[in-house]
Order: C-alpha cells, then structure tokens, then sequence
C-alpha cells in the first residue's frame, strides 16, 4: 500500500507511470518514462531498475522542457525552459537546500544518487506547483522511503555497473524491511569514473570523479492515520575534476536530515496534511593543486546551511472545489572564502560570499474547480517574503566597496499567481491554457557576489544589492491526445521576463582573477522574451514494440533582440524499444540542431548539429527467489565527436562508451 | 487536528518573526579597566623640580613615522593624575656626525578621557646606527615653574616604511616628509586614507605643507589590479589630508601617488606607501 498525500504538491511527483504494455522491467535505460498529469502539469520520472544507473542529470535532460549545463562529467546544471539557476526551484524531498559552490559547481541534484531516488518531478514556470517561488518551475527529487506491509518482508537489491569509457564502476546496495508498524530503508553507493574520452578517442583532461552516498529512511505509523519519518542523507564526492574550469572540487559534502508528519483522514475540512522541519548542511572546496600552469595556488572554500519547515494540507471536496494550502519557512546562510598565495608574499584573502543569511517565508493557497464536466480550473497564489542580510560587519566592508549601503536588509515581497484552464474536448482530447504571473527575488551571488569568476565568458562578476526583482508574464498552450496505441502531446508557451537579471560590463573596476576578460556587475535588463515548445509521442505498435519520440525547443532574446546566452537548439530523440517476457533491447536516435543563435559577449560559439545512436539490450532471470538483470547499453555508439551548445568552454562530450549493468533483486 | 493547530501556530509565529528582517542587536563592548592597557608605556621618569612622575605611552614601539605620543603626568605629593598639564614636546635628534635636529611634530592637547597629555611625533630617521633621539618634554606647573627632561628613546624603523620624503621636482630647495597616519589597521573594504605632509625648512624648523593637490592609485602589484571607488586625500590642514583606499581583498597593497602644488605643478609623480595586511 503506498501512503502517497496524492494531491499535495510532493504526493503529485508520484502519481505513478501509467503501465504500458510492456512489463516495467522491461523499459530500458533512456526510456520515456516521463508523463503529463494534465492539471498539474508535473512530469515525473520514476526511477526503478532500468535506469538507476543512469546519473541523475541525465534522467533530468530527458525530461521534457529540461535541459542540463555541463562543465565536465559531474554536478550538470538543470536548466528548464532556459531558466536557469535561481530562476528554478530545486529541492530534495521537499527540503531547500543551497549549493555551497560560488561558481555553481554543485547544484543541489549533484547531491544525490539515482539509486536513492523514488522519482524526479518537473514542473515548468511560476507558481507551476505551490512549492514554487520562481519563475521556471521547480524541479523536486523524491527521496526513496521506507513503507509499511501487513506481512513483514525484507528485501534488498544490489547493482554493479562497469562503463568503458571512463573506466568507471557504480556499485550501490539497498535493504528495504516494511512491517505493520514501521519500514526502514538503508542504502549505501559509490562511484568512480575516470577521465573520460571524446568521440575519436580525445581524452578529456580533469572529468574523473569519486562519489558515495548513503541514505536511510525510517517510517512510523504513529496510528491508522499518522506517519512519521525521519530521512538521513550523507554525500561525500572528492576529486572531481571540471574541464571546462581552472579548477577542480577537492571535496563536496551534504549532510541533510529531516522529520516528517503525515496525517490522513483529518477532519471535515482537511483530508489529510503533512508536515515536515529539515536542516541541511553543505561543504565545497575547490581544488587547484592538480593543474599546471596555475599562476597562483588558492583555496576556495563554501558553506551553506539551511534550516527550514513546512505545512502542507489538501482539503475535503466541497462540491466542485478542492484547496491545497502550503505555508513554509525556512532560513539559509552561505559564506565563501579566497585565499591565494603568492610566493615570497603574504596570502591575500578576501570573502566571495560574504556571510550571507536569507529568511524566506511563504504561503501558497490553490483551488481545484471542476466547473463542469468539460471545464476545470485550478487557480492559485503564493506570496513569500525574502529577507537578504549580510550579517557581519567584515562582510559588509567587502559590498560598501561600491557604494553600496547593506547595513540594512533587504526586504522583498515575492508574488506568484497562475490560472490553468483544462477542456475536455472529447474522451480522447484534452485541451489547456494556462496564464501565470511570477516573480524571483535575486540570489546571493547576484545580491552580494564579490568578484566570482565565471570561466564561460572569462568575467569576474560582482553583486548588485539595488537589483530590482525579475517579473514573468507566462502564457501556455497545450493539447494532448491519447487513444488505444498512440499519445501525445503538445505544449507551446511565451514568456516575458521584466527585469531579466544578467552581467553588465562595469570597465572601470579591474578584474581580480588573473587574466580575466573584466568585470561584469549584476543588472537588470528591461526585460527579456523566451518562447519554445515541447511535444511528445508515444506509439505502441504491437505487444512488443514501442516507438518514443520528442521534441522541444526554446528561443530567447534580450529586450535588443540579441539573443541570451547559453539556450539548447532544437533537439529531438526517437527511439524504438522492443520487449518480450525476459528480453529486451532498444534503440535511439538523438539529434540536437546546430546552434547559431549566440551570445558571444557572453562566451558562446556557434555549435554544429550532432546526431547520435544509443543501444541497449538485456535480460531478466529468475534463479528461485532472486530476480537478476543483466544488461549492456551503448551510448554514442558511432563515436561521434560533438559538443553539447549547454557546455562551458566548448569542451567535447563523451565518446562511446558501453556499460555493463547487473542488478539482483532479492 | 490538535496537533496541526500546536504545530502550525508556532511555526507561522516562528516564520513571520523570523522573517522580519531585523537588524540584530549588537551587545556592546564592555569597557576595560585601565583605559591606558591598550598603550605601550615607553618610558617613566621623575620631574625633581616639580615632584611630577611623567609616563609616556604610545601605541607601538616607537617608529618612523607618525605616532601617537600620550604624556601622563602625576603628583607625586597629592598621588594624583594631573588634568591638563603644561607639556611640550621638544624631540631632537643627536646624530652621530655631532649636528642635532629635530623633526615634525604636533603639540599636545588634553584628551579627557584617557586623563593624558596627546600629541603627535613624526620621527624622521631610525635611532640604530644613526645617533640618538631625544624625546625632550618641557613641563611647568601653575606657579611657572619649569623643567624639561631628556627621554632616550628608540625609534625603529619598520619593516614597511611608513614615512618617505623627496625633494621636490618643482623647487630643488624643498625637501618634503610624507607620513602615512591611516590606516593603522588596515581592512578589506573602504579605509580612511591619511597622510601627514612636512618640509624641512631648517634643522629645528618642520612646518606643515598645506594646500597640495594629492591623487592616489591603490594596486596589488603581485594581482595586477587595482580597486574602484577610491577618493583622492584632501587638505584637512595642519599638513593633513584624508581620502578614501579601498581594498578589496587582504595582502599587499601599494598606494601609489602623485603630489603637486596647489597650481597643478608636479612634485612627485612615483611615490607610494606599501600596505600589508
């Protein structure tokens, strides 16, 4: 039985994939495992066996709308719609969490495993879901947790995965015990890849990595209808390299704990609520010791803590009307620091974040109204309020630099709204229009940053705390069909973005990073217009095989006309998958345009199209009571050389590269 | 329902607390005891004609440069600090070649709160080696008595000087004194930027230079750059002028500047103070 809150925001990421013909084991690594929920808009990615060995950003790119940054093999960047960083909201089972990372090398997904997940969730623009305060939507990663069963049973699984390229091993272990009273769930990975090789056999420089994980979830039936859990989540990831950086990450660490209260069955007005407090604590430290010709050795250490709670509740059906209601708070703090060393001199140091603490509250109410049997609306708002401070004087001294006054906080009232209209054309046809409003306060590298260098444009950037929150009109179109063999869908939508925030160059204050182009200032642009698509199409021929198939596009533009910097070209993936009772196999091919609608103030080249073949094929057996899975997969099978447009200083992607994946179920 | 209404109530209380944005409070700092301990006492002497015992203090070790000189002055018959005494500095150097002189200074007024005599001596060469300074104070209670009394002191130079002096390109007789007065204690962020300017007229004549256009350039020669924002130092008078330096991150920093008369002719375009921090 699974005690899901469907309905609140986190129940929704984990409506389940609806079951196609194929049996699930059989749906293979790139599979299309994501699917509309028509109202919410949420896609979700159920992980299971077919793809856990999959990096969790991977599954992300493949999601519909999404898009990754790279700058190397590790911690890609998700990006949705072409809105990046704080444009989105990115948690972890509900919690918010902060990279610690000033560069944005650890983006808080970089933070988990795909074998600990149950489930990604994607939902695209403002107020896209109540947890949202952005403008891009958010994106969730549902921890695995542990469930309860009438009948005690333990079970466990192991998954070892050896790739060619690289010459990486993943190996994870799973224990899952669920009884009447309570369910634990244990599970430990590690991974270790090394350079990877490029289409050609290229060796990319510094893209080895080393990552372990550990989580454990303990869940409690407090009563019929109460839960309580506790999650525990440790992430270790040492030695990273980044090619397209000066420098590497020494060490990357989360720890993250939270307590969760669900109830069911609540009362007359509320049908059930949840409810859970959370801390999570980061640390990142950049490493330069391994590179040659670095003109200065530094070190470059971050923090960031987050504390935070939450209420969610779902009320009863009151006639045609549902309400969701979520209020939260929570609390981050975030330091950096740089020290460099000179020979003969005394070590300069100086703080990139400087000691930076946001309070953010927020409340969100939603109503589902089922106007008749063909309409439905679902309207909803959010008002939180950010609080930026720099909390002592020594980093206040760093801002006042220039001109800045940030003896005070700032104070800032964030206002989200969204109205989806849904019509149900006939039994097949489904029709949506959704228009929102939303805003984003500026981060902390945006409100305080001081002197961060981004290596894709060659610029230091510097804080602006005058910096004027952004403000989206989001409009959306969508159709989605679904008859016995075939589905698809389609989504089209335009953005406006007042205030897009983006670098200015400022030519009077010098670059502090040694061959820096300048330094850019945070500012806001008048506004800024991304418009796209995204369509899918899923076709069962027969009993055995299924045809995938998407596509999507962005395109966006300064209020000049010039285009923003860092947006994906068209790209389409179609893939034909066959299966029958134990054997499976499957093909794809990725395509993605040429991009030649660049920025190159901002470090963008014009990238050429690319095409790939990716393959896989497995088995399942059954040895008594044990289920094994055994496959092969294949990536870039032609070996093509590419570059992905999404990809910092140009660097090449990886080249073939044939994995070996075994997994036993016990 | 109970528990949501004893878990959601404080939580909205908690969130709307503490997102107020309020400014923390800061605890003030609890004052110390001897308001004189923070000081370096240089030297301690008795005044015999007046029954005074004289102690002088000084943030540092002597230097060359600009420093603070505080004169404590007690009655040895009452045991009592003396409010406002009658103090004048009257440094001289004895160079070894047998020629005396002395070098700028700024006379003492009282300072209430410390109950000391404070002036200022900008020591113009180190002791080591060069001869012998002097710190002579000349000292007269209310009846007009007066004594004055020899202090041997030490002047040291630091290991980044902090006093410079040139002739000046625009009139060869003109030899200037610049030291550096702020900042002590240098920060990353905006410091008060002060110099004191002096010209030797004679051995024993160290007059001020006023009305000096003075423009500076901060810049981490090991980095290659500089820092925005920075205000040149005006006159303040009695040869003072304050500006802005800032500096964006600690280590070493040189000051560059650029002094000219107050007619825009240049009497020295290299100079500058090295800031190591």
């Amino acid at each position: 039985m699974k005690l899901k809150l469907i309905g609140l925001a986190i129940g929704l990421a984990n409506l389940t994939f609806s079951q196609s013909q194929l049996p699930a084991d059989s749906i293979s690594m790139s599979g299309q495992l994501t699917q509309i929920e028509l109202l919410s808009l949420i896609d979700t990615t159920e992980v299971s066996e077919n793809n856990v060995f999959i990096p969790i950003e991977r599954l992300i790119q493949r999601t519909e709308g999404a898009n990754i940054i790279s700058r190397g093999n590790f911690a890609q960047d998700p990006m949705l719609r072409s809105y990046k960083n704080s444009q989105i909201n990115v948690t972890l089972n509900g919690m918010r969490m902060f990279g610690a990372c000033t560069d944005r090398m650890d983006p808080i997904t970089s933070y988990a495993e795909t074998s600990n997940l149950e489930s990604i969730s994607v939902s695209h623009g403002g107020n896209a879901d109540l947890n949202s305060n952005a403008l891009g939507g958010g994106l969730n990663l549902n921890l695995k947790e542990a469930s309860f069963s009438g009948t005690p049973k333990t079970s466990g699984l192991f998954g070892s995965s050896l790739a060619s390229n690289t010459s990486g091993i993943n190996l994870f272990g799973q224990l899952n015990h669920q009884n009447k009273r309570w369910g634990l769930f244990l599970q430990a990975s590690a991974k270790k890849y090394g350079n990877y090789y490029a289409g050609g056999g290229e060796e990319v420089e510094f893209s080895h990595y080393q990552k372990m994980n550990t989580t454990a979830n303990f869940a409690y039936k407090l009563s019929k209808k109460e839960v309580l859990k506790v999650n525990f989540l440790y992430d270790k990831a040492v030695d990273v390299g980044y090619p397209s950086l000066p420098m590497d990450v020494g060490i990357a660490e989360a720890t993250v704990a939270g307590v969760n209260y669900q109830n069911f069955n609540s009362g007359k007005l509320i049908n059930n609520w949840e409810a859970m407090a959370y801390y999570n604590s980061i640390y990142h430290e950049m490493d330069d010791t391994k590179r040659p010709n670095v003109p200065m050795h530094m070190d470059m250490p971050g923090w960031s803590k987050t504390f935070g709670a939450w209420v969610k509740a779902e009320s009863q059906q009151f006639s045609n009307h549902k309400f969701n209601g979520i209020f939260e708070y929570y609390q981050n703090s975030r330091r950096a620091e740089m020290t460099m060393y000179p020979d003969n001199e005394m070590p300069m140091f100086m703080l990139t974040w400087p000691d930076v603490m946001r309070n953010t509250g927020g409340i969100g109410v939603k109503d589902n109204w089922k106007l008749n049997t063909r309409f439905s609306l679902v309207s909803s708002i959010r008002l939180d309020v950010f609080c930026s401070n720099i909390t002592t004087d020594f980093g206040k001294q760093h801002l006042e630099i220039f001109g800045y006054d940030v003896e005070e906080g700032i104070l800032e009232p964030i206002f989200s709204w969204k109205e989806n209209l849904t019509y149900q054309l006939n039994s097949n046809t489904q029709l949506f229009t959704n228009l929102a409003y939303a805003e984003r306060s500026p981060d902390v590298s945006e409100l305080y940053g001081f002197f961060l260098f981004n290596a894709h444009d060659g610029y230091d950037y510097i804080g602006n705390p005058e910096l004027k929150k952004e403000q989206a009109w989001q409009a959306e179109l969508g159709i989605s069909q679904s008859f016995e063999k075939i589905n698809w869908s389609f989504r089209g939508y335009f953005h406006h973005v007042n205030n897009y925030i983006i670098g200015r160059t400022d030519s009077i204050i010098d670059a502090m990073t040694i061959g820096a182009n300048g330094v850019r200032v945070y500012t806001n642009l008048p506004h800024a217009q991304l418009m796209g698509f995204e369509s899918n199409i899923n076709c069962s021929i027969s009993r055995e095989w299924l045809i995938t198939g998407n596509a999507q596009y962005t395109h966006c533009a300064e209020n000049t006309g010039q285009p923003l910097p860092l947006i994906a070209p068209l790209q389409t993936r179609i893939k034909l998958t066959w299966a029958n009772n134990s054997w499976y196999a499957n093909a794809e091919w990725q395509w993605s345009n040429a991009q030649n609608r660049v920025n190159s103030n901002f470090g963008d080249r014009p990238t050429p199209a690319y095409s790939l073949i990716n393959a896989s094929v497995g088995k399942n057996w059954t040895l008594g009571k044990v289920l094994l899975k055994t496959e092969l997969q294949g990536f870039n099978l032609l070996d093509h050389y590419y570059r992905n447009h999404l990809s910092w200083g140009q660097i090449p992607q990886m080249g073939r590269n044939i994995t070996f994946n075994v997994i036993f179920k016990i | 329902m109970k528990i949501f209404k004893t878990l959601f109530i404080p939580l909205l209380a908690i969130a709307l607390f503490a997102t107020s944005c309020k400014k923390e409070e800061t605890t003030p700092t609890t004052p110390t005891e001897d308001p004189l301990s923070e000081y370096v006492l240089i030297s301690e002497s008795q005044v015999n004609a007046l029954d005074y015992t004289v102690k002088v203090y000084a943030q540092e070790a002597l230097f060359v440069g600009y420093n603070y000189i505080l004169v404590q002055v007690e009655d040895n018959a009452s045991g009592e600090i003396l409010n406002n005494p009658d103090v004048m500095f009257m440094p001289v150097m004895e160079m070894n070649s047998g020629m005396m002189h002395a070098c700028p200074l700024e006379q003492p007024t009282y300072n209430t709160s410390l109950q000391v005599m404070e002036g200022t001596i900008t020591f113009v060469m180190p002791s080591m080696g060069m001869g012998k300074w002097n710190l002579g104070l000349k000292l007269k209670n209310s009846s007009g008595t007066e004594e004055e009394i020899k202090i041997e002191v030490d002047i040291v130079q630091k290991a980044e000087p902090q006093l410079f002096s040139f002739i000046s390109a625009n009139d060869s007789n003109q030899r200037v004194f610049v030291a550096l007065v702020n900042p002590r204690m240098p920060k990353i962020g905006i410091n008060d930027f002060e110099i004191a300017v002096y010209e030797k007229q004679t051995m024993m004549s160290w007059p001020a230079v006023e009305l000096l256009n003075i423009e500076i350039d901060p810049e981490m020669p090991t980095m290659g750059h500089g820092s925005p924002n920075n205000e040149n130092p005006t006159d303040m008078g009695e040869g003072h002028y304050l500006g802005k330096v800032n500096f964006t991150m600690s280590g070493y920093w040189k000051v560059n500047m650029k002094f000219k008369t107050s007619t825009n002719e240049m009497m020295k375009d290299d100079a500058f103070f090295d800031i190591t921090f």
